[in-house]
């Protein structure tokens, strides 16, 4: 089996334009929640949110180019991609449709005049992925995945499956999503998922503490540089981490409920244990989901207890930070699973002060902890029931 | 990487199962007609009647939360994947189109929220305009609900995912479904590719995109397991994917009985006699999966 080794990371998040700046902010428990700045939110039951400071876009379509963009040269960084056959070079990103701007809406609404193809094609969940294709020569595979939140977890696993099965030598892997638009807070919150911590958004993403009430729109892009173990060891590259394993399940229980006995993301941390040919004992940290929302916290959980039992790995989730990136949240967080066990330091769950019971985790609680990591999991679930964990593991000459 | 066939569902305006599609085929039935939508009067397309969801559903209340695809793909998978003893170990893969484009569910929405000179005011959104949002909507457009609905009706639990594009998504949900049988990531994977573009919504975005011609709607479901097995209809093989240099596709006979539906035509030219399926996107990205007779007599 073709090993699989991560040579390249690039984050636009709620907490900075680059991966440093996120992770910096992830170590010091610093939330990067606050009003909403793209629209007055003044009468809406939501007025925040975790958006990223990028301004200059049109509409969504184009700010999903260009957080791609910027997590792409990030990623791509000084050693860029390897030197193989552009049609062994794949393309897999996580990402859905944005949503047309409102003033396109209104003036539909109002005059049944409709936008340009340029404006439809541009906000298509596969213009990420044709984007990063064409910027990089890329000739071979290119995949849209589209599971709700866990778009790019799948993206991610879905390129490790390429290399490793020797259809590729090198994946350009990544997620996207920007959700924040007076439409978006609306429907989500008359869905009633979103917090509604007003007074005190900083607060508001509470994973696992007994007092949370629902998850906080975020936004933001994450981008992996995948590359076969021996192709990166033939260019002298840097290996970041190994990505070592990936699961995927589905619930089949509901649409937007989780089941209570967590089995459908058990199937898939099990999935990935098996994948990476390791036992959960070797696990030391999860990068839960944990959205804050009260249904999935508990069954994620459950999940985990099922598979890790009662002394499991530690855990936390970096959503209290960075709020629900949604599309974006599986490659984001697969990236600071990477950087956990990379530097041998996990970031909080913060506003973690009353944990609930029906939580009962090894919680990194509030503040950064110091621990070497050989093996980190992270998790994404989606509404409508897919799952999927992938395994990023520290790299050892 | 390779797999059978080992059971079809098919869905169309040209019939309920393969073999009726094949007799209407044969008799070069047509299905076409003018739809009617407003604005589109005089485009012919081919409907599906009903489907008929009687049944399928473990709770009925979820009927409302299905959009038109789902309920195309709902029968198709049921089609196909009869009887089976382990439901927990089944894989799906879904090759869906793009989100569902705005039919125009939120328009008295926004209609509300429009200030005098007819620009759209938030504060007004908040105030009049919400109470007007369905509030399902966002369950209703993400793109996974074809893939969530039927594992949810169907109890499958393997591994899942959905390919959201064109004209190549169905075939490369079709790939991820064999590497997932070869690889053993399952024992058997369902591959469900649904599509409907007949609706003044879609109609529109298709005339944006300069796609003319009558259209379509139809579901296929295909039942893999491993290669050579003994029930096989079908031995397919992933021919990989690309996105340049893109294989010739079609012709599709069918599209001239039932008009295009192009996330569905390449698996349908599959079963129906072109002996691959070949999806090829405007960008040039494309994929192939091509089939044969299996070596038993049980063929299609």
């Amino acid at each position: 089996m073709r090993r699989v080794v991560v040579t390249g990371m690039g984050a636009i998040t709620p907490l900075g334009r680059t991966l440093p700046a996120t992770w910096a902010a992830l170590l010091e428990g610093r939330s990067g929640i606050g009003p909403i700045q793209r629209f007055d939110p003044t009468d809406f039951p939501v007025r925040f949110a975790a958006e990223v400071d990028l301004p200059g876009a049109i509409d969504e379509g184009q700010l999903k180019l260009d957080l791609t963009r910027v997590a792409l040269q990030e990623a791509l960084g000084p050693q860029g991609l390897p030197d193989v056959d552009p049609r062994r070079l794949g393309v897999i990103f996580g990402s859905e449709a944005a949503r047309p701007a409102l003033d396109v809406v209104a003036t539909r609404v109002r005059s049944g005049r409709v936008p340009s193809a340029e404006e439809l094609l541009r906000n298509a969940p596969a213009a990420p992925t044709r984007w990063v294709a064409e910027h990089i020569g890329a000739q071979g595979p290119t995949v849209t995945l589209s599971t709700a939140c866990t778009s790019s977890s799948q993206a991610v696993g879905e390129g490790l499956l390429q290399i490793r099965r020797g259809a590729c030598d090198a994946v350009v892997v990544g997620g996207v999503d920007v959700l924040v638009n007076p439409v978006m807070v609306t429907g989500f919150s008359l869905l009633g998922a979103l917090s509604t911590r007003n007074e005190n958004p900083q607060a508001a993403s509470r994973p696992f503490d007994i007092n949370r009430d629902g998850f906080v729109l975020g936004e933001g892009a994450g981008v992996l540089i995948l590359e076969s173990l021996e192709s990166a060891q033939a260019r002298g590259a840097e290996i970041l981490a190994e990505l070592s394993g990936y699961g995927a399940s589905l619930n089949a229980y509901r649409i937007t409920d989780s089941p209570p006995d967590g089995r459908g993301a058990a199937q898939a941390m099990e999935n990935a244990l098996r994948s990476a040919q390791i036992s959960a004992d070797q696990v030391g940290y999860i990068n839960a989901h944990g959205t804050s929302t009260r249904m999935n916290d508990a069954s994620e959980s459950t999940g985990i207890q099922r598979v890790f039992g009662a002394l499991g790995p530690a855990v936390s989730s970096t959503k209290s930070m960075m709020g629900h990136l949604v599309a974006a949240c599986g490659a984001v967080e697969a990236i600071v699973a990477a950087m956990a066990v990379r530097h041998g330091v996990l970031p909080p769950t913060i506003n973690l002060e009353s944990p609930d019971p029906a939580c009962d985790l090894d919680h990194v609680a509030n503040v950064a902890r110091e621990q070497e990591t050989l093996h980190a999991l992270t998790n994404a679930f989606g509404f409508g029931g897919s799952n999927g964990s992938l395994i990023l593991s520290r790299w050892e000459r | 990487m390779r797999a059978s066939v080992t059971g079809v569902g098919v869905l169309c305006a040209l019939g309920d199962d393969l073999e009726s599609v094949q007799q209407a085929l044969a008799a070069g039935r047509s299905a076409l007609q003018p739809l009617g939508e407003p604005g589109w009067e005089e485009l012919l397309g081919a409907r599906v009647p009903g489907p008929k969801l009687k049944g399928l559903l473990k709770r009925r209340k979820d009927a409302k939360l299905l959009p038109r695809a789902a309920k195309l793909a709902l029968p198709v998978a049921f089609q196909a994947l009869g009887q089976i003893e382990d439901p927990e170990d089944v894989g799906l893969f879904a090759g869906v189109r793009r989100e569902p484009p705005d039919r125009g569910e939120a328009d008295a929405a926004i209609a509300a929220s429009l200030d005098a000179q007819g620009r759209l005011d938030t504060r007004l959104l908040a105030e009049r305009g919400r109470d007007l949002y369905p509030p399902l909507l966002p369950l209703m457009t993400l793109p996974n609900m074809v893939l969530a609905h039927v594992a949810i009706n169907l109890e499958l639990m393997g591994p899942g995912d959905a390919v959201v594009g064109a004209e190549s998504a169905g075939v490369q949900a079709l790939r991820l479904a064999i590497h997932a049988i070869e690889e053993g990531r399952c024992q058997t994977a369902l591959v469900l590719v649904a599509d409907s573009q007949i609706d003044g919504a879609s109609l529109r975005d298709r005339g944006r995109l300069g796609l003319r011609g009558p259209v379509g709607e139809a579901a296929i479901a295909l039942k893999l397991e491993p290669a050579g097995h003994p029930e096989s209809l079908l031995e397919l093989e992933d021919r990989g994917a690309g996105s340049q240099g893109a294989p010739t596709i079609g012709p599709f006979a069918h599209r001239e009985l039932m008009g295009s539906c192009e996330l569905v035509d390449p698996l349908l030219g599959l079963l129906l006699g072109d002996g691959h399926a070949t999806g090829v996107e405007s960008s040039g990205a494309w994929a192939r999966v091509v089939g044969s007779p299996p070596s038993q007599s049980r063929a299609l």
